[in-house]
């Protein structure tokens, strides 16, 4: 084994801390390989979700002020992802401890695979659609499990490649998908009248108030805008200042990402005032609206932004595992996270439950946001022992009985089970209480976590 | 010893160079986020909850 090579490659695909003199990402890369990661099909089937509950304004506000919120807030930790060259889960071993982080990391990635199988799927579905556009009728039973591997497999290629290759390609691709967004947004604006489209109500109100839809909708993009958190230190720590790292993160996942959102609710929209049906896939909608040949533009907006997006995600969630499991092969990682995402994305499972889906994913991340911005801002005050995190021999500190510090365990438990009990169940979407109407369910877990563990630590 | 052994040493004494390196006072750790960034974020997430309280009272429609 060539050892150089080996600790070169464990700085940018293991847990070894990067040194100052290592970094090799300024603000445009963090941002365009970040918004990379975030624009993915996923983007419109939350924008087309929202749209069901509220009105143009309103969908709008909701999208981007809930995102902006909560994203600047769970960007904190990236201050010290920065500062020291380490990713979240290193922190957290003080917080959860070796095996609670262990165990954490590896289930919240299984879950966030689950999102990189929605996107395989949603690819595959575009495809099929694009091709029939064109006259080549596919058989959706054989093509959506064949091409959605296909997207797959090619992520696969990307995260393989590491984070230099991941930076490359999101230096061509980024670019092309912010433009193909705004000429999209633009041709929906086009092909129905503005006016009419700011008088479009909620497409599918049922017998809800406004406050209920909106604060349910509201769930939605809470959970949504968690769905990054436990990920999102990977790429920073490569960056070469906190303000780089800082603003490259949250305004790719506060703005850029929201922005394709809301543009997945107006293509939804435009697509309602035109032809009066509700429809999510942006292939069928820019055919309807804007001709075949527009459709072709789905090629760079679902395509190009799934597959990159299964690069970027197969890189950081192989990242998070490795440091619950230090001395685990990255390459192994990946090609194991491959067949999962594969096995996921023929399944089909995730994409039938999505709203479910992503706030059941969100009950685990919120609690950890809230620990995690507690710990750093008023328990450690931004400072952490790092031979103890990495628990060099002689350094105990944070070593807890059995691995697992229960004061932020059983913050995430406690969190978890309270939402669900008393707040809001993602499964049946019933409402349990009026707290939910000041804090989503999902918003509730990470302001409940940071107070059970800030009690935790102060009693 | 084996291969496993041995990653968790090469880890190990890499990682031990490195803090080492960290804890010299000579090193310089990034630029840290300045004021007015920090005022922004503030801001930022003043505003959007006043935005949304806004919608919610319906002073912005429906």
């Amino acid at each position: 084994m060539n050892q150089q090579h080996y600790i070169q490659q464990e700085t940018v695909t293991g847990v070894v801390p990067i040194l100052r003199d290592e970094r090799k990402y300024s603000f445009a890369d963090i941002f365009l390989s970040t918004s990379g990661f975030a624009i993915a099909t996923w983007c419109y089937t939350q924008g087309a979700y929202v749209a069901q509950f509220l009105g143009f304004k309103q969908m709008l506000i909701n999208i981007f002020c809930v995102n902006i919120v909560w994203i600047l807030i769970e960007c904190l930790p990236v201050l010290f992802a920065v500062h020291y060259g380490i990713d979240l889960w290193i922190w957290l071993r003080a917080v959860l401890g070796q095996r609670g982080v262990a165990i954490l990391s590896t289930t919240i990635s299984l879950a966030n695979f689950g999102w990189y199988a929605v996107a395989a799927g949603l690819f595959a579905s575009s495809m099929i659609h694009l091709a029939g556009l064109f006259g080549l009728v596919l058989d959706v039973s054989i093509w959506k499990p064949v091409l959605g591997t296909l997207c797959v497999v090619l992520g696969t290629y990307i995260a393989l490649g590491g984070p230099e290759m991941i930076r490359w390609v999101s230096r061509m691709m980024v670019a092309a998908l912010l433009l193909v967004g705004v000429i999209v947004v633009g041709l929906c604006l086009t092909a129905v009248p503005l006016e009419q489209l700011v008088q479009v109500q909620a497409l599918s109100p049922g017998d809800e108030s406004f406050l209920t839809r909106f604060v349910t909708s509201a769930e939605g993009n809470v959970a949504f805008a968690f769905s990054w958190s436990t990920q999102a230190l990977v790429l920073p720590r490569l960056a070469k200042t906190e303000r780089s790292g800082y603003w490259g993160t949250a305004i790719s996942y506060g703005l850029v990402a929201p922005f394709f959102v809301a543009a997945g609710g107006v293509m939804a929209m435009a697509m309602f005032v035109a032809n009066g049906t509700y429809e999510s896939d942006p292939t069928t909608i820019l055919a309807a609206l804007c001709g075949p040949g527009a459709a072709l533009l789905s090629l760079l907006l679902v395509a190009f932004a799934n597959i990159g997006t299964q690069g970027t995600g197969s890189y950081v969630n192989c990242m998070i595992v490795k440091s619950g499991f230090p001395t685990a092969s990255y390459r192994l990682l990946v090609l194991g996270a491959m067949v999962y995402v594969s096995l996921l994305t023929i399944w089909g499972g995730v994409e039938e439950n999505f709203g479910a889906f992503i706030s059941l994913a969100a009950y685990i991340q919120g609690p950890i946001i809230g620990m995690t911005v507690v710990d750093y801002l008023l328990i450690r005050k931004r400072e952490i022992s790092l031979p103890d995190a990495y628990m060099l021999p002689g350094h105990d500190a944070y070593r807890y009985p059995g691995g697992m510090n229960w004061k932020g365990v059983g913050s995430v438990i406690l969190s978890f089970a309270l939402a669900m009990l008393f707040v809001y169940n993602p499964f049946t979407g019933e409402i349990h209480g009026d707290i939910f109407y000041w804090t989503t369910g999902s918003g509730f877990t990470a302001i409940c976590g940071g107070l059970l563990y800030w009690l935790a630590n102060k009693l | 010893m084996s291969d496993e052994k041995v990653i968790q040493k090469i880890l190990r004494e890499e990682t031990e160079r490195r803090l080492s390196i960290m804890s010299d006072p000579a090193y310089r750790f990034p630029e840290a986020l300045p004021a007015i960034d920090k005022a922004g974020i503030l801001l930022g997430i003043a505003g959007s909850l006043l935005m949304l309280a806004a919608c919610m009272m319906g002073w912005l429609g429906e």
